[in-house]
């Protein structure tokens, strides 16, 4: 009965690794096309754009807000990908490894810019909101209930607007990009462990701020 | 909970888990509130994807990939171009040579002044300035005006000293030109001499070079004749480990061994061990526990910790690696036991059939020479681990690196006593300096390179005065130089270096009592 829809439900784990999966059974995996690209086959990358362009240019909307800086940093990081190529161990995974370079790049041009580094949400929310005229689908659910579901939600981004811009980050590459901790800590340094105690203090800071009404349980 | 919520738990952990929110309500509503937060955060994030544009990029960056290789053949023809240009490798270690030898020939003049012990005052070529460096906007000073020395200056000191001597290193000079090293046992100080005269004197540049590449593979094994040496059952262990610096590292590494567990608490032999190891891409393990061991043994030599911060860095263990590097960057001095190096390699040379006599001369003249390498080698592995963090965007890194290898210039060339050395530091600054330029221009970072600009003019001053100081040397050289003048030089750098030996002229005898 509370078993339901936990973030890292069945559904989530199937949607990390369809990639992997998919790869396995008709097509050559991210690494054995990094081992193409080494061999100097240049077709390999742009397969990997294809794969991970959505991917990246979402990653980097995160940080940059922007759109055309994002698409920008997105470029610039397939390149990167090709100009380092040579140092890629192909018994690594190849998605942390490119989305370090495109968290770095961000980070880079964030320096530079001098700007915060990570958006609120808010402020990313407000935007969508704008352009698609409502951030949140509520298919399915009847009115009261996505009302319910909507005041919590706002009260969920008041919470995540007031944390630290590393907690942010933390939130964002795990729930929104459903990065495992292993992967996290393989993007932003440190062991997966650390990242686990980091995630599991985030939520338990955010829980005590953040309850829904008991008729909601 | 939140252990189960992330799939953290295992089967049982799993089973007792929801065994107890089966029986205590206030777990089990913890437990939902957690799974709604995680859901809430969930569909937040899916909402924000949901609005994310469409992007096509494929076209994009294949284009840009093709721009990119087009420039790469253009600009960078080698795989490290920029450290190659800088350091020019077998250039300046014919100029390291040549310095040496020219170096010796003051000999003669010193050997004019009054008797005396040969008690080294300081070195006339200034040590360069700790702060160092770059390039093209550098040759404004802060004012914006041009500055002495300017760049224009730094590059045509830079040009000279490598125009000084084109040698190659020890060996290949020899081979590219058909020529082969005599027996070792025919080689004597006169003929040294003379070779030393031509490489100095000579009207025809390329009977100077010829003459400093002779010089160079006399005093160096070759792979042969160190194999034969280490072979042999009569050669001494010393002798044996400066045969080890001409083998293969694998070869070598059994060498080091044997004199390490004879000496443990040599540090030399500690640090070619390393070396070996550290040239072996299988034994990277082994080269950072005798690192760790020299480290102990010689705490601080800043030197040992660049080798470790750089060892470390290729197993990937960043963190250690900038430890090493950060504890580096604390220490002041650096010792490269080039005067150990060399001595083994004058064994080595004896135990090969050549005379004491020669073999003492040859590697005076040389001194330091494989220490440049070594140096050179070692800047250049930490310059590429910056330059890697650098092409992953991480900035941040690649600056600490890259200050790090400056500020290691800095201490190898405050520490030198020996030209080779000096030049070394100068350059390895020169290189840290280009790679700091291009980053902070990448970044931006305005007051950072207006700081290099005064170290691109402090650098040009240092490599000013070493070129005088050659000069210098050089303006004895057209005398006639004795051999026991050449006899007495070489005692002299193989006991204070080579830095210190136009300030100590007057204390040179005419005829040492040894000789």
């Amino acid at each position: 009965m509370v078993f339901g829809g936990g973030f890292m439900s069945l559904e989530h784990r199937l949607n990390a690794d369809d990639r992997t999966e998919a790869s396995e059974a008709n097509q050559p995996s991210d690494e054995a096309l990094m081992a193409e690209l080494q061999a100097g086959r240049e077709s390999a990358l742009a397969e990997l754009v294809r794969r991970y362009q959505q991917d990246i240019f979402r990653f980097c909307l995160h940080y940059l807000k922007e759109v055309e800086a994002a698409k920008e940093l997105s470029q610039e990081t397939f390149l990167r990908v090709f100009t380092s190529c040579g140092r890629f161990d192909v018994e690594r995974k190849f998605r942390p490894w490119v989305l370090c370079i495109a968290r770095n790049l961000c980070l880079n041009e964030l320096k530079r810019k001098k700007t915060v580094s990570m958006e609120t949400l808010e402020e990313y929310a407000s935007s969508a909101r704008r352009e698609s005229g409502d951030l949140f689908r509520f298919s399915g659910d009847g009115p009261d209930e996505a009302m319910m579901l909507r005041e919590r939600r706002e009260a969920l981004r008041k919470v995540i607007d007031e944390l630290n811009k590393d907690s942010r980050e933390l939130l964002t590459l795990r729930f929104y990009e459903r990065l495992s901790a292993k992967e996290i800590a393989e993007i932003v340094g440190g062991t997966e462990g650390a990242v686990r105690t980091r995630l599991h203090r985030l939520l338990v800071s955010m829980r005590e701020k953040y309850a829904p009404r008991r008729d909601e349980l | 909970m939140l252990s189960h919520l992330d799939g953290g738990l295992d089967r049982p952990a799993s089973a007792a888990l929801l065994g107890h929110l089966d029986l205590c309500v206030a777990c089990r509503a913890e437990y939902k509130c957690l799974q709604k937060l995680q859901g809430d955060l969930e569909a937040i994030g899916a909402g924000i994807a949901g609005n994310v544009p469409q992007v096509d990029l494929v076209d994009t960056v294949m284009e840009a990939v093709q721009r990119t290789k087009q420039t790469r053949r253009v600009v960078a023809p080698s795989k490290r171009p920029a450290f190659r240009r800088r350091f020019a490798f077998a250039g300046w270690m014919g100029l390291a040579a040549a310095a040496v030898l020219v170096v010796c020939i003051a000999g003669y003049h010193l050997a004019q002044g009054p008797s005396g012990t040969s008690v080294p005052s300081q070195a006339k070529v200034q040590a360069p300035h700790k702060t160092s460096v770059p390039l093209e906007q550098v040759a404004k000073g802060p004012s914006g005006k041009d500055s002495a020395p300017s760049k224009t200056k730094f590059d045509e000191i830079k040009r000279l000293l490598t125009e000084e001597s084109s040698l190659a290193t020890p060996g290949e000079a020899m081979a590219a030109r058909g020529g082969k090293t005599p027996d070792f046992e025919e080689i004597s100080v006169a003929e040294i001499l003379a070779l030393r005269r031509t490489a100095a004197t000579d009207s025809d540049p390329d009977a100077k070079q010829e003459a400093r590449a002779r010089l160079s593979a006399w005093a160096s094994l070759t792979e042969d004749r160190a194999r034969a040496l280490a072979g042999s059952p009569d050669a001494s262990l010393e002798a044996k480990v400066g045969a080890a610096q001409a083998l293969p590292a694998s070869e070598a590494e059994r060498i080091l061994l044997a004199a390490v567990q004879a000496s443990p608490e040599d540090p030399y032999l500690r640090s070619e061990l390393a070396k070996a190891y550290e040239a072996q891409p299988d034994k990277q393990a082994q080269a950072t526990d005798q690192l760790l061991d020299l480290n102990r043994l010689d705490p601080n030599n800043a030197l040992n910790q660049y080798k470790l911060a750089s060892t470390l860095m290729r197993q990937g263990d960043t963190e250690s690696a900038t430890a090493a590097l950060n504890h580096a960057r604390s220490l002041e001095s650096v010792n490269t036991y080039a005067f150990e190096s060399d001595a083994s390699r004058e064994k080595a040379l004896e135990a090969s059939g050549m005379s004491s006599d020669a073999a003492h001369v040859l590697t005076a003249l040389t001194a330091g020479m494989n220490q440049y390498v070594a140096l050179a080698e070692l800047a250049g592995k930490l310059i590429d681990e910056g330059r890697h963090a650098e092409e992953q965007g991480n900035l941040s890194s690649a600056k600490t690196v890259y200050e790090s290898v400056n500020v290691m210039g800095s201490q190898v060339s405050d520490s030198s006593v020996l030209s080779t050395q000096r030049m070394a530091g100068l350059d390895i600054q020169s290189s840290a300096i280009d790679s700091l330029f291009r980053l902070f221009t990448l970044q931006g970072a305005a007051d950072a390179l207006q700081a290099l600009t005064q170290q691109v003019n402090q650098l040009a001053q240092s490599y000013d005065e070493i070129l005088k100081f050659f000069e210098g040397v050089n303006a004895f050289f057209s005398g006639n130089i004795t051999e026991n003048v050449l006899r007495a030089a070489a005692d002299f750098i193989h006991q204070f270096g080579d830095l210190n030996l136009l300030d100590n002229i007057g204390n040179f005898s005419a005829a040492p009592a040894k000789l």
